[in-house]
């Protein structure tokens, strides 16, 4: 007698090929999800003006906050206006007030934006840059409370100084984020480098060594949000 | 973990004090429990009503309510979306730009929003403001600490202000706000008319002389505008300037002059009052200086101790005001009986030894009960000098001078708890007389030019003088005016009107007090304001307001310290050194006062009709604003419309059927509703269908009309809201009238009425407890049992279901080590480190006055999103913050009011944590509630579970309907939620965020107490909520919960709220007994 009926001799085929299809899936989510893919690390947009960090920040050795001013004041990056450019700019690339002079090159959408300011248009047109870092809308993330915490600009954005077209370095995911908020010691360095991009904690110290010792030389001690409404409001 | 205790609840009724009053938010409720509890028990936002259309004679849907979506559309939208939601995984994020500025302008950082000193006029009275602007996008507004009429003491961090002054915000971005100019008689096709041409065309009508040139403006409060009338006149001497608004303070002023002989208008001090006597007026909200006077009344009522003092307030009204809620006795009397009942009470006070002169002698045909003219006498009587009768705008001038006559009498001049301040604009007739002088000279044909600013008068004119019809004799008429509304489509031009937000002008407040009004935006519309239309009128060469403002300045202050004093008043928002304009003390007309009281307190027969400034529409002027049609009434709890106000008697004698008070029938049973029955009141020729909605504590054979609805080219959100009452109003009954005849229209409107959403006496039979919610008691029974909230609002001492938070410990650093580590990295606490955080919130009942402020500060600071009417009546409405109105008592025609704030309680031990599936919902480790939207899945189980009915599901893409323009209002620092998803007050977490980090960037100094303020705190005019850290030492909210009022609103439950409450005190007058009719 045939306890089990015909139709299930396909069982072991369905359960071999839902198996194959479920493993694929799973294979896919993982290498998807967990990929720079997903996690955006190495994102390089191209920028309208192909500024080079590697130049300003690295070889003529400008401070981050040189451009990305009062940046310890407020959660936006802070990408310069074009007036900061300016500042330097108007004077190279020949100097003088013609908009359209011919030797300022890749340079000249700075000039364009500085020379859109008209009494019609008091604002200018803005340079459009790229974001390259992009957080998701509902996660409000504050550059000034890490920068008094102690964490370094190198510590998320990587050797910026090193980069000739800015790319993103850290996945910026929130298991990421939490690593950090959970064990902030090893990204925490003295207030007073943390635009220093080549810095490295002294040889020989732990982590959590080092961070008591920041406590002791008067810096805040760093505990960081966990909860939801840390960063999401 | 804590120790086990028995379970029990201390014992409730045999250890309460005094006995609590039954406490019911609709008559139906009162009536029979049962079936309010059917509403009740059913889920929040699926109410009985959802199962009713609304079915109303007006269907058109309301503008934001959006278009009806067929199934099909339904299915292939969401398909599409789903569709493309999961592409979107797939693929790169969208690219996203970061727009610098070109040129930076000063003090302007990214991401830092920046606060302005400005002033707002409404209502006559001018308010000074702080505007916040992100990257020179305006998105809230709170009041001026340094400003008189928004902090009248000066004292504190922060002003108050109304829901007239929050909603102003959202009014600069309504997208209905006229953008064009319009001449009639350009042709199809052509271009719209710009500036240029209307200057060209006012040059050359002007260059002709100018007979016949007729102005009609609003009441003035700036200083510049009255420079530059006195300027045109002295350029055309033939020009005549009249004065309209629909509601004014025009009594006042005329009662001033009446009793001095020059007009002014009073200003009172009532922080320094002990008794005060309102008759009908609504001087803590529909008055002018409604903020001011809150502020000040609110600082007599301040009770910490039993041995602290309180002022008391008798109101005599016709129809339940938010100062009749606050009052300590009121009496229910019609406005037309309310001059006698002066009479009245001025032969009392003479009786008591009051030197009035002739005016103690008035004869009065009022009855009313015994104490309310000898009790009230004598209480006036003893607190001399510090005691004040206040008389409301609607009543006639005789009694506003009468009321003078009083006050001096009193003393209250001499000690300063009323001063008489000059008026800006110019002496004048009573506004019904100038705009009855210009439609007589309109209809003889005598005026050729009408520059009309500001006001609407074909909708608000009384209805007698026809002023539609009057514009027809005009050759020509200019209308400025923010919208092209009703007046706009009858004049020759229409001149949009730059919003006060974005236009330079100044203001001198009712005390004297001169700001500065600094525009926070270029005009989004591309207008002009009054000052710059008076300007090219006067032949100024420049006519930019900025120079005009600047020039009456500089004639102030004079010419050498002038940018200096110019930097400070922009800075401060108060210029200082004006000194207010006070009138002089003159002896006072006694007899004239005698006559005009004689006059003024005829009674008349038939039923009287009220028309009555409205708590949300005000006059119409400013109602194409979503949150002001969306927030609740103060009393009646409607939104969206406006109905007509009876009395349960008098609802009776109209043989009003329906067998119930609620506004739905209930299915199942032959209940019938009573709420929005269509009643027709007549008068003449003229006549009018209203809805009624029934008001316990209104005066009987009374109706109160509503003013400002109804209207028909307010914009897409107002137009066909409501009813028009202004076809009712005429010159001789401006106010109230009698001899009108009423009768049942048949038919029915439905309205949408929050009272008996969000109910949190559920009628279950729990353990036989009753649910003690708002909790009141007089002061002497206060002064006897200080605790007497605690008492009746029994807290059990079950044990906590959860391990419980010390939150008394230093705030812990994580203990996880990364997300992907075994073993925990182990870090303590920091050497020495003091207490959590512990935020908390305290409500005073006893200053709560329910004017609805708070709900509107809420919309504006955590982008709150209106729904529209149907949704509302299916109890869909997303405030965050709601004010419970209860009725006191077993009196249904007069009960005592109060009214509750219910927000998120930050429970403790919050049940809708526990049954969230996705832990969207979490405890923050200093005790707050926290939302996290982008994990919500919308199964609304918090919702159900919350004991207090605070959680709001967004049941449909309410975010999705506001206008780009509308959407600049968003503050940047709240998430916008989108469908599906569950929200509710969060402390305005993103202020608690920003205090926390700047005092970290600040060299990780403390929190003072008082840096992190709610938006709903901080616009609260009486200052009855407080916020704080609970273990910071001497905290004002620590000492608040610690005080013997103190209580937890459903404290049986066990769930520790952090918003906790102060029982509400009444300071009753023991020798008015209620027998008496003296509640």
């Amino acid at each position: 007698m045939q306890i089990f009926p015909r139709t299930l001799n396909f069982l072991p085929l369905v359960a071999a090929l839902a198996l194959a299809v479920g493993g694929g899936v799973v294979t896919f989510i993982v290498a998807y999800y967990f990929s720079p893919w997903n996690t955006q690390v190495g994102y390089a947009p191209v920028q309208p003006v192909p500024f080079s960090h590697r130049l300003h920040a690295g070889q003529l050795g400008m401070d981050c906050r040189y451009c990305h001013a009062q940046i310890e004041r407020s959660y936006e990056a802070m990408v310069p206006s074009t007036q900061t450019c300016m500042g330097c700019h108007v004077s190279l690339h020949g100097g003088g007030t013609d908009p359209h002079q011919a030797t300022r090159g890749s340079v000249q959408p700075i000039f364009d934006s500085w020379y859109s300011v008209t009494p019609e248009l008091p604002q200018g047109e803005p340079v459009e840059w790229v974001r390259v870092h992009n957080l998701p809308d509902h996660v409000y993330f504050d550059h000034s409370v890490h920068l008094s915490a102690g964490v370094g600009c190198a510590s998320c954005h990587g050797r910026i100084d090193q980069m000739e077209v800015v790319r993103q370095d850290q996945p910026l995911s929130m298991a990421w984020c939490l690593d950090c908020h959970r064990d902030p010691e090893p990204n925490l360095r003295p207030t007073s480098e943390i635009t220093n991009m080549a810095w490295e904690r002294p040889d020989g110290m732990g982590a959590h060594e080092y961070a008591e010792q920041l406590v002791s030389d008067g810096q805040r001690y760093v505990v960081p949000p966990e909860n939801c409404g840390g960063c999401h409001r | 973990m804590s120790k086990r205790v028995e379970t029990g609840f201390r014992a409730t009724s045999a250890r309460v004090g005094t006995k609590q009053k039954a406490a019911w938010r609709s008559l139906d409720e009162k009536r029979s429990p049962e079936r309010a509890r059917e509403d009740v028990i059913a889920e929040t936002g699926v109410q009985v009503q959802s199962l009713v259309t609304l079915r109303g004679k007006k269907p058109e849907a309301k503008a934001d309510e959006g278009a009806g979506v067929s199934r099909r559309q339904f299915l292939t939208v969401s398909g599409a979306a789903a569709a493309a939601a999961a592409l979107q995984g797939c693929i790169r994020r969208p690219m996203e730009h970061i727009l610098p500025y070109a040129r930076t302008p000063e003090y302007a950082l990214p991401g830092i929003a920046i606060h302005f000193a400005s002033a707002l006029s409404h209502n006559g009275e001018a308010v000074g403001v702080l505007v916040e602007s992100h990257e020179g996008r305006p998105t809230k507004i709170e009041g001026n600490a340094e400003h008189s009429a928004s902090n009248p003491s000066q004292l504190g961090t922060y002003g108050g202000t109304d829901l007239h002054t929050q909603a102003a915000i959202l009014g600069l971005y309504d997208q209905d706000r006229s953008a064009e100019l319009t001449r009639t008689g350009t042709e199809e096709g052509a271009d719209a008319p710009n500036w240029e041409a209307f200057d060209t065309f006012l040059a050359e009508r002007l260059e002709g002389g100018a007979s016949g040139l007729h102005f009609l403006l609003a009441p003035l409060t700036s200083p510049t505008a009255h420079r530059l009338r006195h300027a045109v006149l002295a350029r055309f001497p033939s020009a005549q300037f009249h004065t309209w608004a629909a509601v004014s303070d025009s009594n006042a002023r005329e009662g001033v002059r009446m009793a001095f002989g020059t007009p002014g208008r009073p200003v009172y001090d009532f922080a320094r009052t002990k008794v005060v006597v309102s008759l009908d007026s609504d001087f803590l909200g529909t008055e002018a200086a409604a903020t001011r006077n809150a502020r000040s009344f609110a600082a007599g009522r301040v009770v910490r101790s039993t041995t602290d003092e309180m002022n008391r307030l008798y109101m005599v009204e016709s129809t339940l005001s938010t100062t009749g809620v606050a009052s300590d006795h009121r009496l229910r009397l019609a406005s037309s009986d309310i001059a006698s009942y002066g009479a009245a009470l001025a032969h009392a006070l003479s009786a008591a030894g009051v030197d009035l002169g002739p005016l103690g002698n008035v004869d009065s045909s009022v009855e009313v009960p015994a104490a309310w003219t000898t009790a009230v006498a004598a209480d006036l009587v003893a607190n001399q000098g510090s005691a004040l009768v206040v008389v409301g705008s609607r009543q006639p001038a005789a009694l506003h001078a009468l009321a003078a006559a009083i006050n001096a009498a009193l003393g209250a001049n001499r000690s300063g708890v009323v001063a008489y301040t000059a008026l800006v604009d110019d002496d004048e007739q009573a506004h019904t007389q100038s705009l009855s002088a210009l439609v007589h000279a309109m209809n003889a044909d005598e005026v050729r030019t009408l520059v009309i600013c500001g006001s609407n008068p074909v909708y608000d004119a009384p209805a007698d003088l026809a002023f539609a019809d009057a514009l027809g004799h005009v050759e020509c008429s200019i209308h400025l005016a923010s919208h092209n509304d009703e007046t706009s489509e009858h004049c020759t031009w229409h001149l949009p009107m730059a919003h006060e937000l974005e236009s330079w002008g100044d203001h001198r407040s009712l005390d004297g007090t001169f700001a500065i009004q600094q525009p926070l935006i270029a005009p989004l519309r591309g207008g002009r304001n009054l000052i710059e239309l008076l300007a090219s009128f006067a032949g100024e060469d420049n006519i930019r307001a900025y120079h005009q403002v600047r020039q009456t300045f500089a004639n102030l202050v004079g010419d050498g310290v002038f940018d200096g004093a110019w930097r400070r008043a922009l800075h401060s928002g108060v210029v200082q050194g004006a000194e207010p304009d006070l009138l002089p003390n003159a002896a006072l007309n006694a007899g004239a006062i005698a006559t005009g009281l004689r006059a003024a307190s005829g009674g008349g027969d038939g039923w009287e009709v009220v028309f009555a400034s409205c708590a949300r529409a005000y006059d119409g002027s400013v109602i194409n604003n979503p949150w002001l049609l969306e927030v609740p009434d103060p009393v009646t709890k409607l939104t969206w419309d406006n109905a007509a106000m009876i009395s349960p008697a008098s609802a009776d004698e109209l043989g009003i059927p329906g067998t119930h008070e609620g506004m739905f029938p209930i299915p199942g049973t032959a209940h019938e509703p009573r709420i929005g029955t269509l009643i027709r009141i007549s008068k003449g020729d003229r006549s009018l269908e209203i809805p009624v909605v029934v008001v316990p504590g209104h005066a009987d054979h009374s109706i109160t009309l509503p003013l400002g609805w109804g209207r028909t080219r307010a914009g897409s959100f107002a137009n066909g809201c409501g009813f028009d009452v202004y076809p009712l109003r005429t010159t001789d009954g401006l106010h109230f009238a009698r001899g009108f005849d009423v009768a049942l229209a048949g038919g029915r409107y439905e309205l949408a009425i929050t009272q008996e959403h969000h109910s949190m006496n559920d009628g279950n039979a729990l353990s036989g407890v009753e649910r003690p919610i708002v909790i009141e008691a007089s002061l002497d029974e206060y002064r006897e049992q200080p605790d007497f909230a605690q008492w009746r609002e029994p807290t059990p001492e079950t044990p906590p279901l959860w391990q419980e938070v010390d939150y008394s410990q230093p705030r812990l650093p994580a203990q996880g080590g990364p997300s992907w580590g075994l073993v925990p990295v182990a870090r303590p606490a920091e050497e020495g480190a003091g207490p959590r955080h512990a935020w908390a919130m305290s409500i005073d009942l006893t200053l709560c006055t329910g004017c609805s402020a708070c709900v509107i500060a809420c919309n504006a600071e955590n982008n709150v999103p209106t729904v529209g009417k149907m949704q509302v009546a299916r109890g869909r409405e997303m405030h965050w913050m709601r004010l419970d109105r209860y009725f006191l008592g077993d009196d249904e025609a007069n009960p005592t009011v109060a009214v509750q704030p219910v927000a998120c309680q930050h429970c403790e031990e919050a049940p809708c944590e526990n049954v969230c599936p996705v832990n969207a919902t979490e405890h923050s480790p200093e005790g707050l509630n926290e939302m996290a939207y982008n994990r919500c899945i919308g199964t609304r189980y918090c919702m159900n579970n919350c004991p207090y009915k605070v959680r709001r599901f967004n049941y449909l893409a309410y975010q999705g309907h506001p206008s780009q323009l509308q959407r600049m209002q968003y503050n940047p620092n709240v998430s916008v939620r989108m469908r599906g998803v569950m929200e509710k007050c969060t402390y305005c977490t993103q202020r608690i965020q920003a205090a926390k980090i700047a005092s970290r960037n600040d060299g990780n100094r403390e929190i003072r107490d008082g840096e992190i303020t709610p938006a709903c705190a901080q616009a609260c005019p009486t200052q009855a909520l407080t916020f704080g850290d609970l273990n910071q030492t001497g905290s004002r909210v620590a000492q608040l919960v610690a005080s013997d009022r103190h209580y937890k609103l459903l404290a049986l439950i066990g769930t520790q709220p952090r918003t906790t409450y102060l029982g509400r005190i009444r300071n009753t007058n023991p020798a008015m007994s209620a027998s008496e009719g003296g509640v």
